[in-house]
């Protein structure tokens, strides 16, 4: 037995393959800087949060659990969550266009979205 | 399978789905050291390694679904084993092809069934949250094969010394 074989080597390529692949799915979530924190649960959403003020939000999401997203400078940060892991609360702050904090257990996602105005209001679906 | 071949079998698979049960509980218990959801070290997959090494593909699925359905129920939590669950259909679907081709190391095979356990999970978890969620892609894809190398280089290793007590398939 062994742990390295001539042959792996086609293996190892072809995760590099995946990993520049994923680059492009990386460039393209990710684009400039933002403006809205866009908060969905569960998938939809729920409010669009301008990141041009600063503010402090309170969402319950699954289970009713719950994050806080702190809006300051430009850039969203989760603050307090009272999910088992605070994942989201560990997250540095977010400001360009296509980032994400998601909060599993919550269910709960917060991404930044660019100037583009959104086809609904935030309240109407 | 002959039926005095069972027992030995059934003895192995018992003590591979505890093992891994265990590690997996090890392995909630450590800090993430990254931040990001599904980034860990994948210990729990030595079990399911060693036995897709040794019993074959339907006891490695065995004791991979069994150790994530306990894990879930009894401290992942649902969300997490469900999203575990697609990963682990998916790597060892992979893992299976690999190993059949039969060229490669145990260390290759499980970087790559490590990758695709994380592309699973992202994908299960892309249906749920939503696309934005894709962003942690290439981080996955790395962490999924450096620590899918780790488990199999332990797994080669556990199988070593194991020789003499479980048989090669």
């Amino acid at each position: 037995m062994v742990y390295f074989k001539k042959q792996d080597l086609i293996v190892y390529v072809l995760m590099l393959v995946l990993l520049v692949f994923s680059f492009f799915v990386w460039n393209r979530a990710l684009g400039d800087t933002g403006d809205y924190a866009v908060i969905s649960i569960n998938g939809h959403e729920e409010m669009r949060l301008p990141l041009s003020t600063d503010g402090e939000k309170t969402i319950e999401g699954f289970a009713g659990l719950t994050c806080t997203v702190l809006i300051k400078d430009g850039a969203a940060t989760v603050t307090e969550a009272d999910c088992p892991d605070k994942l989201c609360v560990d997250h540095s702050p977010i400001s360009r266009s296509g980032e994400s904090i998601v909060c599993l257990p919550a269910r709960i996602t917060v991404t930044v979205s660019g100037s583009e105005e959104p086809v609904t209001d935030g309240v109407s679906r | 399978m002959k039926l005095k071949d069972k027992t030995p079998t059934l003895a192995l698979l018992g003590i591979m789905v505890a093992a891994a049960f265990i590690l997996s509980y090890l392995e909630s218990l450590l800090p993430s050291v990254s931040g990001i959801p599904g980034v860990k070290a994948g210990l729990a997959n030595i079990p399911t390694l060693l036995v897709l090494y040794t019993q074959g593909p339907a006891g490695a699925a065995l004791v991979s679904i069994a150790r994530i359905i306990l894990a879930g129920l009894t401290f992942n939590g649902l969300s997490a084993m469900l999203f575990s669950l697609a990963g682990a259909v998916v790597s060892l679907i992979f893992m299976t092809a690999l190993k059949k081709i039969g060229v490669f190391s145990i260390t290759a095979v499980s970087a790559f069934g490590g990758v695709c356990h994380n592309i699973g999970q992202l994908a299960a978890s892309c249906l749920v949250i939503g696309m934005p969620i894709l962003y942690y892609l290439p981080v996955l894809i790395i962490s999924g094969a450096v620590a899918g190398a780790l488990v199999g280089v332990i797994t080669t290793l556990t199988i070593k010394h194991l020789r003499s007590s479980v048989k090669e398939g």
